[in-house]
């Protein structure tokens, strides 16, 4: 989902409304958001320094949150590199060239937005667990995915799955294949066309779809706790640290983990800001060509 | 280096792009693929450029005698100029220029050096030498349309190809560009081919010019050629505007209302339809009858603002014509609107209906002076 | 006519990239879907029948469907306001509330779930001010329901807001000209115009907070039969090591989003056609 701005020059008198609706309007509006989003988010800092900034601090010298700043790091710097390469190649293969199946590959790859986080964890159970296709041979070669890190970044990885390619695929359809041509008949290899040529066209795209990708892969609670096992200091990733403070009612703990990943959810609405802007300077914004595909998420 | 195509077909689906054409196209020659939407003439060029395949087993290309079939585009030594250039956005006009160098293995590239001598060789031929460090954004369409021109000869293609190359551009910067572009012809002497549905372009700037129709070659000739003796009805009419009589084969001679022409009908029978197409600068409007060809008529009305006096005409029976005729002409018949006026028939051109007779090639041509 | 599978192209890399694009999409997203269903339908009808239709699993569903329902309302009502007011009007710091739209995105739902909670408990910002009105909104079906209302609030937003900007200004100018007041060119130009927007916004926040865990576990208080959402009652089959039993509960709620994917693919693939006719 992504911002549109607003740049028109001031509407016809005709198109506009009285003043009192206007302002009624925005009223509705404002007030809409002031209460489902900016009271939430105080909720937040105010919960985390509720004792103090001291105690907010002291919260993170606590093991276990570190090691699931730790983790939570970790899940994301495995799961937005695979995908964000995965998104490239995807796009290339649909972008470039024709073939039968384009319209149900670029549905399945958006599938993943369709399921529930609580299933997409469990359909990792269902292949890896004790009980699953593969329990049996994993478990005879002491190999754990389930209640282990592993795990976590298959689920990670499956609910962060489309960011990158949604965000690349339809830019690159809308640019065609004409540059790549240009630069083939000008002697360029495969690799050196798509370096020097294709890369730099979607750069954006890209920085686009790996920001919302990280967002989600750090802050991911419901397919991640399925798989986890909740295991502390060990397959607990931030969002799930969060929930155990919480449940012990160590509020005060809770919210000062909470509200790293809401700063997390402030830098990333930021970026992701920062990003339509540059691209809105260069016509034709190629965040705004809409999508052939699935429309989730 | 010279290109023959040979007996390529190329279909997209049910679609028959190229139907088994055939072309050469001489060393040092600057032809144009001449023809409406979707005659197949992109597609032909790209074919030679090797950015698509013929249908497999239609035939071949061949460079200077060589059959490039296996040869990938990269290897072609084709320089392809898009139409709608293809710049590459985030480089600058020099990098832009550079590119094919640049991407070279690394042992057949330039040095550094000779890649910027070479490049601000290609600038100055272009006339865009301070433009270097600009981005493609930053230049005008004309501009643009030079560097892609640069780029391409840059890694000094055998065969230059370009895909409508004034098509995006406004028709003043048209102009000046088609004219710039047959002087750099005569400079480089390099063997180009470039597609174009505007006939005034095609006529004004190559040596040759191929007429295409729904994926075949109507004609193939020099642009005197192609105007004054069109090898079909389409080429006649895809080459300005024409007025169109309908008539009938009498005796061994078409006959056209009042009018009958002694154009041999190529032993036609009777009867058969004839279609007689004459162009408005070869009707001449008369103000007495002087001979028994003439058609009488009635000018509807005049456009004198212009080159040459525009003049729409109707003959009796609602048939309307247009007639172009010089400023001096014109005056000298004080024609007005309203007036009732007599045409005659300069030059024509005569085609005969063939349904009869299928496989002959070419239609039934007459040519009366009169 | 020969039938390819791909159409010739001089650009290198197809066999690579469409192999690993197949190869991962099966690795991460087509066999674990597969294991779903294949592992349900090892079940037998019977044992998956009593299964999703035990009351508690019955009043799971209905808990999810009705919230997420009122929820997309809801949604679709403000949405609207929302995002005409963004497209149309500036106001101050409009360019900041565009941003913050986005938040329910952004924040982990987990953190969404503790902020809501507080907020609507007892003692909590809203939750006192509620108390006294006899109104309990966490720990009870108003609480899920307004977790799914945060969750879902972007979809409608933007989903309209590229719908309102895409509006032809003249065809309102045109209404106005013909007479017609402001209220009639709203309801008789323009919605007919978002609507397929409109819808389709409803149907993502629809689907969304049908599948929502971590926004909603905090705030439900997770009473059997009275704040226990379906996806809740998948991880506590989980939790007692019942697999069978999640997987069958899932399915079916998979099933479920799979048709509501497939209505908004039909509602935007109808708006296309009728965009091109126009």
């Amino acid at each position: 989902m992504r911002t549109v701005a607003t740049t028109k020059p001031a509407r016809r008198s005709t198109l506009s409304e009285p003043v009192w609706v206007r302002w009624l309007l925005i009223g509705a509006a404002l007030s809409f958001l002031g209460l489902f989003l900016l009271i939430p988010l105080a909720a937040v800092f105010v919960e985390a320094f509720r004792k103090g900034v001291g105690a907010y601090f002291a919260a993170f010298r606590d093991p276990a949150a570190l090691a699931a700043i730790k983790l939570t790091l970790l899940v994301a710097a495995v799961a937005v590199p695979l995908n964000c390469v995965f998104g490239l190649a995807a796009s290339w293969a649909i972008a470039k060239f024709n073939f039968i199946g384009k319209h149900l590959l670029i549905t399945l790859i958006d599938l993943p937005f369709a399921v529930s986080p609580v299933i997409s964890g469990l359909i990792y159970i269902l292949l890896y667990g004790l009980n699953g296709w593969f329990g049996p041979w994993l478990a005879e070669h002491d190999i754990q995915i389930i209640f282990a890190v592993p795990g976590i970044v298959l689920a990670t990885l499956f609910v962060t799955f489309p960011f990158v390619a949604r965000e690349v695929i339809p830019l690159m359809q809308a640019q065609g294949a004409e540059d790549e041509e240009a630069a083939v008949t000008l002697g360029a290899s495969g690799w050196q066309t798509f370096f020097r040529v294709t890369l730099p066209n979607v750069k954006w795209a890209v920085l686009y779809g790996v920001i919302l990708c990280n967002a989600r892969a750090m802050g991911e609670f419901g397919a991640v706790s399925v798989v986890s096992g909740h295991i502390r200091g060990k397959t607990n990733t931030l969002p799930l640290h969060v929930e155990i403070l919480y449940n012990e009612y160590n509020f005060v703990a809770a919210f000062a983990a909470a509200s790293l990943l809401a700063i997390l959810a402030l830098a990333t609405l930021a970026l992701k800001s920062f990003v339509e802007w540059r691209t809105h300077r260069t016509a034709p914004n190629p965040l705004e060509i809409p999508y052939e595909g699935g429309p989730l998420a | 280096m010279s290109i023959e195509v040979n007996n390529i077909t190329k279909t997209f689906g049910r679609f028959v792009a190229l139907d088994n054409v055939s072309l050469s196209v001489p060393t040092g020659q600057l032809v144009a693929l001449l023809g409406p939407s979707g005659s197949g003439k992109t597609s032909l060029l790209r074919i030679i450029a090797g950015l698509e395949t013929a249908d497999p087993g239609s035939g071949s290309v061949r460079f200077h005698e060589k059959d490039v079939a296996r040869k990938p585009a990269r290897r072609r030594k084709v320089g392809f100029v898009f139409q709608h250039y293809a710049l590459f956005k985030h480089m600058t006009v020099f990098q832009n220029i550079a590119f094919g160098l640049t991407v070279r293995p690394r042992r057949k590239r330039p040095s550094s050096d000779a890649i910027r001598e070479k490049v601000h060789s290609l600038l100055k031929l272009i006339q865009l030498e301070n433009l270097a460090d600009r981005y493609p954004s930053q230049l005008s369409g004309g501009q643009r349309q030079r560097v892609a021109l640069a780029r391409a000869l840059a890694v000094e293609p055998k065969v230059l190809l370009l895909d409508e190359p004034f098509g995006a551009l406004d028709a003043r910067v048209r102009q000046e560009l088609r004219q710039w572009l047959r002087r750099l012809h005569d400079d480089i002497h390099v063997t180009s081919l470039f597609v174009t549905h505007d006939q005034e372009e095609a006529l004004e700037v190559a040596d040759r010019v191929v007429v295409m129709n729904a994926g075949r070659i109507e004609q193939v000739g020099t642009p005197e050629e192609v105007f004054h003796k069109p090898a079909s009805e389409f080429v006649l009419n895809f080459l300005g505007n024409v007025n169109l009589f309908h008539g009938r084969v009498e005796g061994g001679r078409a006959v056209f209302g009042s009018m009958v022409l002694d154009a041999s009908t190529g032993g036609q029978a009777d009867g058969k339809a004839a279609r007689m197409f004459v162009r408005p600068h070869d009707l001449e409007i008369l103000t007495q009858p002087g001979e028994a060809a003439a058609l009488p008529a009635r000018i509807t009305r005049i456009q004198s603002a212009g080159p040459v006096v525009k003049l729409d005409l109707r003959t009796h029976d609602a048939q309307p014509l247009h007639v172009e005729m010089s400023h001096e002409t014109y005056r000298q018949r004080n024609l007005k609107n309203g007036d009732e006026v007599f045409v005659r028939v300069k030059e024509s051109h005569v085609f005969v209906d063939e349904s009869a007779s299928p496989g002959a090639n070419g239609d039934a041509r007459g040519r009366k002076r009169g | 006519m020969k039938i390819r599978f791909k159409q010739p192209s001089v650009l290198p890399g197809f066999g690579l990239t469409f192999g690993f694009t197949l190869f991962y999409l099966g690795l991460i997203v087509l066999l674990p879907l597969a294991a779903l269903f294949w592992t349900s339908a090892g079940m037998g009808w019977s044992d998956f029948y009593s299964t999703v239709s035990s009351p508690r699993v019955v009043a799971a569903y209905r808990l999810s469907f009705g919230a997420a329902a009122v929820a997309a309302c809801v949604n679709a009502v403000f949405g609207f306001i929302v995002a005409w007011s963004l497209v149309r009007y500036s106001f101050p710091g409009r360019r900041i509330v565009d941003a913050m739209v986005d938040l329910p995105f952004a924040l982990p739902t987990a953190v969404s779930g503790i902020a809501l909670t507080t907020i609507y408990s007892r003692n909590g910002w809203i939750g006192r001010l509620l108390e006294p009105l006899g109104i309990q909104a966490a720990f009870s079906p108003l609480g899920v329901t307004i977790a799914l209302t945060f969750i879902g609030l972007p979809f409608v937003v933007r989903t309209l807001q590229p719908a309102f900007e895409d509006l032809d200004a003249e065809t309102e100018e045109a209404a106005a000209s013909l007479g017609a007041s402001r209220w009639q060119t709203l309801r008789r130009v323009i919605l007919p115009a978002v609507l397929p927007s409109l819808l389709t916004g409803f149907a993502l926040a629809f689907a969304r907070a049908l599948g929502e865990y971590g926004s909603v576990v905090f705030i439900s208080g997770n009473m059997p039969m009275r704040t226990e959402i379906a996806p809740l009652l998948i991880v506590s089959r989980l939790e007692q090591y019942d697999t069978v039993g999640a997987t069958a509960i899932a399915a079916v709620m998979l099933t479920i989003s799979f048709v509501i994917l497939l209505a908004i693919n039909l509602i935007q693939w109808r708006a296309s056609k009728q965009s091109r006719i126009a």
